[in-house]
């Protein structure tokens, strides 16, 4: 079954260029669907929390999927990724981690704390968009969300 | 009765003569002439006749009397003492011998009663056979006794005769008299007396006697014919059993002796008579006799008995065998000692000769004993050897002791060394031996000797060794709960390392020496002790500031030993390693954080330039060329910023690297040139900021350069996180510590929320993703900080509270 209807991303990078390309990317090839980026773990759980801003939900929708760095000023990836899997009510979404870092602890702790998927960047950038774009034809299109519980 | 009386016979004749004639029948007046002178002639012729038979009247009476002289000198003269009783026992006639048996005299015996002179014991029977006797005196023999003034009695043997008248003579009954012979038997008596006590005595020491006294017959067959009562002590048979048993003493006899017993029985009895035999007792047991045996032949030549007597002399066999053993065991003594014993005589003169010598003597001197018996040393020896082991037998004689030494002596049996002790025996007032009794110490005077060489060596290491070595005798209760040690020896590294005098502390516990020891040093050597285990700790003394490692052990029961040795420099050389360890995990650990933050630090601008190229060639493409201007500013960017990341972890591992030797310096002057050198960014959103630094900030020790380094970064990370402070104030300040100096860098910026405040020196560690800088400066504060031995920590209230960034130096100079 593929989805007809967009999907909602959070994009949780500090570093704005890398921000910035995987906008493009999105843009280019994914332009259904709507992506927010928050630069920091702190901010990241603010806008699941809807907190300050991030309280209108019009502008800041629930996402589906969360693509996290994890190297991250004051809150880092793993910080998030633990409360998003410790809250009953953030549990269900899809978390990807999406970093530079190869580290074989790096990827143990992020399945530890039930990351759903673990990419790393690469440093070409077609084989980046490829990613994206494989990233993009399975979850985007093939994954089946659970509805946000509220 | 001793002489005649002639004179008074012939009176007494004439008067009984003229009574006769008074007493006459005729009468002469009437008688005629003729008649008359027929009677006149006829009396002449009577006369005649008369004087001539009055002439041998007289020779006759002359030869009577002479007669009669010699029978009364005989009679009287006689051992034999007479008495002459009439029939009613008066005595008649008494010879001067019986007088004296009862001394008495003759007129005190005549015409008295015999018995009166019969002892009351024999004289009723005497006086009841008297008239059997008068009437058939024959053949009778009596024996009496006989009234003694003084002695009581006298014995005699009595034979009587009927006296025989002369022939012719009327014999009548008022005439007849008997004739007692009497023989003084006191000497027989008393012989007899004798003998018979004699045989009573003999019979006694028969009877009694602990011998065995026997008689065997042989006639008809052989019995025995006396057995002395003694036989049931000795065999436990009594004589009655051996009367009723001829055979018994065959039955007695010790099977092994048996034949010795059969050749007896058959007369062959050895000329010296004695004779051992063992025999078993009624009782079982096996005794010992010794036996005389004399045979006794008949003229013939026929052994007719045996007689002998037999001793028990098992007691003296029984001693005879002790001592045989005795003499046995001291013969095994003597030979069986491991000492080499020798007897010497000691002759007049001081001459001195082996007399015996042992088996050990023997074997080890390789001398025979029938060599070296009856020759004197030098003979033996020789005149050199000889002399001087003469001397050591002279030194014992002239001592009068026994005398102890040592010898070397080159013998047969090889070259040895004894120890010899040479003991005098005194015998009648002078030492007539010498015993010798030498020990082989050949041996252990070697073993000594090397056990002395061996101790020398010791005794060298001991005294020189670098450990301090202690031995001690653990002192226990009577639980067996030690309670105290005392201290045997110790060397004078001992000493050294324990600052304890060795003669001050040697046989005193260490209760007295160190009053406040811990208990427990006294349970963990005596355990040391009781188990004779071996326990190593190590142990810090205080006072001398060192360390020591103790070994204990126990080399005897109840005793033990310590070795110390000085592990300071080990600990010391531990604690660098530990601190090398823990410099190099630390190390490792930045290294890997530092791998961790370069590899994903320093891919990211990379990743950000590689994309954006992408999309500058995408642009181009498109001839979009302002955004291809401003992604290749992008490009730029990442590219300077990947350029500072290098630099700063340049830097980084420069500071680990190159240190500059330390200095001491103010540190106010840092202080001031690092303002100084803020230069423009002295203002803040235009206004300036306000700097408050101590006066009197202390001189430090240090890499100038480096610390310089530090108040910069901190000044420039104040300003940076100043925010919209709209009087912007940085204080630097200290405060002094026992050890250190605790410097601050105060400013009233935006401050750090708490958890947060240790990320800030984390490597490209930022808090604001938008600030300036690569996240380095704190990093390199940081490990120039640890560089120096201090450490750095911030203080922070909270966001916009402003944050203090607190280090330390360290007062002495950093090694």
């Amino acid at each position: 079954m593929i989805r007809q209807e967009p999907i909602h991303i959070l994009l949780v990078e500090d570093n704005p260029d890398h921000a910035e390309m995987l906008q493009r990317l999105f843009r280019s090839y994914l332009v259904k669907n709507i992506l927010c980026h928050v630069e920091d773990g702190e901010q990241a759980l603010a806008y699941l929390n809807r907190e300050g801003k991030y309280a209108d939900e019009q502008r800041y929708p629930y996402p589906d999927l969360i693509l996290l760095d994890l190297r991250l000023p004051k809150v880092d990836g793993f910080q998030v990724l633990e409360q998003i899997k410790s809250s009953s009510k953030h549990r269900h979404l899809v978390v990807v981690i999406l970093t530079s870092s190869q580290e074989e602890c790096d990827i143990q702790r992020a399945y530890q704390n039930y990351a759903n998927s673990y990419l790393v960047k690469p440093l070409n950038p077609q084989e980046l968009m490829d990613a994206l774009r494989y990233l993009g034809f399975y979850w985007l299109r093939w994954n089946v969300y659970a509805k946000a519980i509220d | 009765m001793t002489e005649p009386k002639p004179k008074s016979t012939s009176e007494s004749l004439r008067q009984r003569a003229l009574a006769r004639l008074a007493n006459s029948h005729g009468s002469l007046n009437e008688l005629s002439h003729q008649e008359v002178l027929k009677l006149a002639h006829e009396l002449q012729v009577h006369q005649i006749e008369l004087e001539l038979q009055n002439e041998e009247l007289k020779s006759t009476t002359a030869e009577l009397e002479r007669a009669n002289l010699m029978f009364s000198t005989i009679f009287n003269s006689s051992p034999v003492g007479y008495l002459l009783l009439d029939e009613q026992g008066i005595v008649q006639e008494a010879n001067r011998t019986f007088c004296a048996f009862i001394e008495a005299s003759l007129d005190q015996v005549i015409g008295k009663p015999v018995q009166n002179f019969i002892d009351e014991e024999d004289r009723a029977a005497f006086l009841s056979r008297y008239r059997a006797l008068f009437r058939q005196p024959r053949d009778k023999l009596l024996e009496l006794r006989l009234k003694h003034s003084r002695k009581g009695v006298i014995w005699v043997r009595l034979q009587a005769e009927r006296l025989r008248l002369p022939a012719g003579s009327p014999e009548t009954p008022d005439r007849a008299r008997l004739l007692l012979a009497l023989v003084d038997l006191t000497a027989q008596k008393a012989a007899e007396q004798a003998l018979r006590q004699s045989e009573e005595r003999y019979r006694a020491l028969i009877e009694n006697s602990p011998d065995l006294v026997y008689r065997v017959s042989f006639v008809p067959e052989q019995h025995f014919e006396y057995v002395s009562p003694s036989a049931t002590a000795i065999t436990g048979y009594t004589p009655e059993e051996h009367y009723a048993d001829p055979q018994l003493a065959f039955k007695l006899v010790h099977p092994d002796d048996y034949p010795i017993l059969q050749q007896i029985a058959n007369g062959g009895v050895k000329p010296d008579g004695k004779i051992v035999l063992r025999w078993k007792r009624k009782d079982g047991r096996i005794i010992w006799t010794e036996q005389q045996n004399t045979p006794i032949f008949d003229p013939q030549g026929n052994l007719i008995a045996i007689e002998g007597f037999a001793r028990d002399i098992t007691d003296r066999k029984e001693a005879e065998l002790a001592l045989e053993n005795l003499l046995y065991e001291y013969e095994t003594l003597f030979n069986g000692v491991q000492d080499a014993v020798f007897l010497i005589e000691v002759n007049q003169g001081c001459e001195f000769r082996y007399l015996r010598t042992n088996t050990t003597h023997q074997q080890k001197t390789g001398i025979p004993l029938a060599m070296i018996q009856g020759k004197t040393p030098i003979e033996l020896l020789g005149q050199e050897l000889g002399s001087v082991v003469c001397a050591n037998y002279q030194r014992c004689v002239d001592s009068g002791k026994s005398i102890t030494y040592e010898e070397t002596l080159d013998l047969p049996g090889g070259c040895r060394t004894w120890l010899t002790t040479l003991t005098p025996v005194w015998l009648e007032g002078r030492i007539k031996y010498i015993v010798g009794a030498a020990t082989d110490i050949t041996e252990q005077k070697a073993a000594l000797q090397a056990i002395q060489q061996s101790e020398a060596r010791y005794r060298a290491l001991f005294e020189n060794m670098v450990e301090g070595f202690a031995l001690h005798e653990m002192i226990w209760d009577e639980n067996g709960k030690p309670l105290d040690y005392r201290f045997l020896e110790a060397n004078p590294a001992f000493e050294r390392l324990t600052g304890l005098k060795a003669e001050q502390i040697i046989g005193k516990t260490v209760r007295q020496v160190l009053p406040n020891l811990e208990q427990y040093w006294i349970e963990r050597y005596g355990e040391v002790a009781a188990s004779r285990g071996e326990q190593v700790f190590e142990d810090y003394s205080q006072e001398l500031n060192r360390w020591y490692e103790v070994r204990a052990f126990s080399p005897q029961p109840g005793h033990f030993a310590t070795i110390f040795s000085d592990i300071t420099e080990r600990k010391r050389l531990e604690a660098e390693r530990e601190r090398l360890i823990e410099d190099l995990q630390r190390k490792n650990t930045e290294l890997g954080q530092f791998t961790y933050t370069v590899s994903h630090d320093l891919k990211s601008p990379l990743i950000t330039i590689l994309g954006f190229l992408g999309f500058v060639e995408e642009a181009l493409e498109q001839g979009h060329l302002a955004q291809a201007k401003a992604d290749l500013q992008r490009i730029r960017f990442a590219a300077e910023k990947m350029q500072a990341l290098l630099e700063g972890l340049l830097e980084l591992s420069r500071i680990g690297r190159v240190v500059h030797p330390p200095s001491l310096f103010p540190f106010g002057e840092v202080v001031i040139e690092a303002v100084q050198l803020l230069q423009g960014n002295v203002y803040h959103h235009g206004r300036a900021v306000e700097f408050a630094i101590a006066p009197d900030l202390p001189h430090v020790y240090g890499d100038r350069a480096r610390l310089l380094q530090v108040v910069q970064n901190l000044l420039d990370n104040a300003l940076k996180y100043m925010g919209d402070q709209p009087n912007p104030r940085v204080e630097i300040g200290w405060r002094e510590l026992p050890d250190e100096f605790q410097i601050y860098v105060r400013d009233n910026g935006i401050g750090i929320e708490t958890p947060y405040q240790d990320k800030v020196f984390g490597l490209f560690e930022k808090l604001d993703p938008r600030a300036e800088g690569y996240g380095v400066g704190l990093a390199l504060v940081k490990r120039i900080i640890e560089v120096h031995g201090g450490r750095i920590w911030v203080e922070s209230e909270g966001q916009g509270k402003g944050t203090t960034f607190w280090f330390t130096l360290p007062k002495t100079r950093p090694t």
